[in-house]
């Protein structure tokens, strides 16, 4: 997919919710492109648990026969949201602060997501 | 009925190009990327409402306001910054904008605003700690013919419409009719706003809306009997007859399941169609537990169905439960989040 850097660039200063952006790969590598604030939010936790429960939601999947189009995850500190990007396989990551603001999220989302596949 | 027309003016052509695309359902949308591209579209197209950014190389969005005053002063303003100061904002309302947004602009924000300048004679009120059927009741007893748009807690938003005390139709985003205006009236919390009658309301009930608030009223009270069975059953640790309530209660579930999350032992597994039995796939499903992180809740939208994960961390227990889509999912959440301090209570 490789996100352009641009594009993280025009997120970030989109909106003040953004803590970080992921991408996951087919293999289930992460990509980490931006984290603010590493020493709060530590990568060497947050990566592992992204893995995780991307892979435990594959096998769901594979049993259904779907594909995840969206993900919304949420931990006691954070909000993911996960959106799939079906031409390859990979997925763009959106962490946000618990309460933060969903619905610009999915906006700035989806945005990524199509300038990725029109590249 | 004829659509409005909005003009959009950013240099940002994203935001332009998205902002356009959630509104263009509703309204006509021009984009412009100027100031001057904006003014040369007003000269020849008919514009009811123009969302400008204020910020813009050349020509400010307050430079086109001045221009509107003179030249096309009935066009309503919205201005967007990413620069919100105070000395902006009083600028901004002293150049006569009517709202202004900071970005990043949560669309849906907009669209009330514009819903509102389209229906001038309404009001919005704030609907927590007051009763939606009474408030429909207010409604039914004015006679007025009227547009009642409500938006829950999650975002979800309906509409239900009114005319000499009948309710022609109702919609939400996933239902019309009967089904829409008991979607409506089940939520618990939100904000509601009345406006004029839409003129195209196709009508599809047309009962008395007193009738259909006796029939709410008489739901609800066997909702909330059912739910005091639930809690009976509960306390008595009966587990299946509870999670089948559950099931039920949630309608269209396709299969629930509730497991330990350490032993991944299943307490109940609930399938109606082999189809959806992933008993072995979320078996070892226990996300959270290899990270200081910890997983509470997840919505998947796959493409057929919508899966809800439920962690109770307190007890170890993980409550996953899959619906057809499409459905009110919105609703589902928050049927199953009700649920949930009485499996904590039930289950230690």
């Amino acid at each position: 997919m490789s996100i352009k850097e641009e594009l993280i660039n025009q997120a970030f200063s989109e909106t003040n919710d953004l803590m970080g952006v992921f991408e996951i790969l087919p293999s289930n590598a992460i990509n980490k492109y931006r984290i603010l604030d590493e020493k709060k939010h530590k990568p060497a936790e947050m990566l592992p648990f992204l893995q995780n429960l991307v892979s435990e939601t594959k096998k769901i999947c594979s049993v259904l026969k779907e594909t995840p189009t969206e993900i919304i995850a949420n931990s006691s500190d954070y909000t993911f949201l996960i959106t799939t990007i079906k031409t390859d396989g990979s997925s763009l990551v959106l962490m946000l602060p618990k309460e933060g603001n969903i619905g610009v999220a999915k906006v700035i989302a989806q945005r990524v997501v199509a300038q990725c596949k029109s590249k | 009925m004829n659509k409005r027309n909005i003009l959009i003016v950013d240099d940002e052509k994203n935001i332009v190009m998205s902002l356009s695309d959630y509104l263009e359902a509703d309204y006509n949308c021009y984009k412009a990327y100027s100031v001057d591209e904006a003014i040369k579209i007003m000269k020849d197209s008919p514009v009811d409402v123009v969302i400008s950014d204020v910020r813009m190389p050349g020509k400010t969005g307050f430079d086109l306001i001045r221009w509107l005053k003179e030249n096309k002063p009935k066009v309503k303003t919205i201005m967007m910054t990413a620069y919100g100061s105070d000395s902006v904002k009083r600028a901004i309302r002293k150049e006569g904008a009517i709202f202004y947004f900071e970005k990043p602009i949560d669309y849906s924000e907009i669209k009330n605003i514009i819903e509102h300048i389209f229906s001038p004679k309404g009001f919005t009120a704030d609907l927590d700690g007051m009763d939606l059927i009474d408030m429909m009741q207010i409604l039914g007893f004015s006679g007025k013919d009227c547009t009642v748009t409500v938006r829950n807690r999650l975002g979800e938003s309906g509409k239900v419409f009114l005319k000499n005390s009948v309710l022609l139709n109702a919609e939400t985003d996933f239902n019309t009719g009967l089904e829409a205006f008991y979607d409506i009236i089940k939520w618990e919390s939100g904000s509601f706003s009345v406006g004029a009658l839409e003129g195209d309301v196709k009508p599809e009930i047309s009962f008395s809306l007193e009738h259909l608030l006796l029939e709410v009223s008489r739901i609800r009270d066997e909702s909330e009997r059912e739910y005091e069975t639930a809690k009976e059953k509960a306390v008595a640790g009966d587990y299946t007859d509870f999670f089948k309530e559950m099931k039920d209660k949630l309608e269209e579930c396709l299969a629930l399941y509730v497991k330990k999350g350490k032993t991944g032992s299943v307490i109940v597994s609930l399938v109606d169609d082999q189809k959806y039995s992933i008993e072995n796939a979320i078996k070892d499903y226990n996300p959270g537990t290899s990270s200081k992180i910890k997983l509470d809740e997840m919505l998947m939208t796959l493409e057929n169905t919508y899966i809800i994960i439920q962690q109770l961390n307190s007890i170890d227990v993980i409550i996953t439960a899959i619906f057809k889509k499409p459905c009110n999912i919105g609703l589902k959440y928050l049927t199953i989040s009700k649920y949930k301090p009485l499996v904590e209570g039930m289950i230690k």
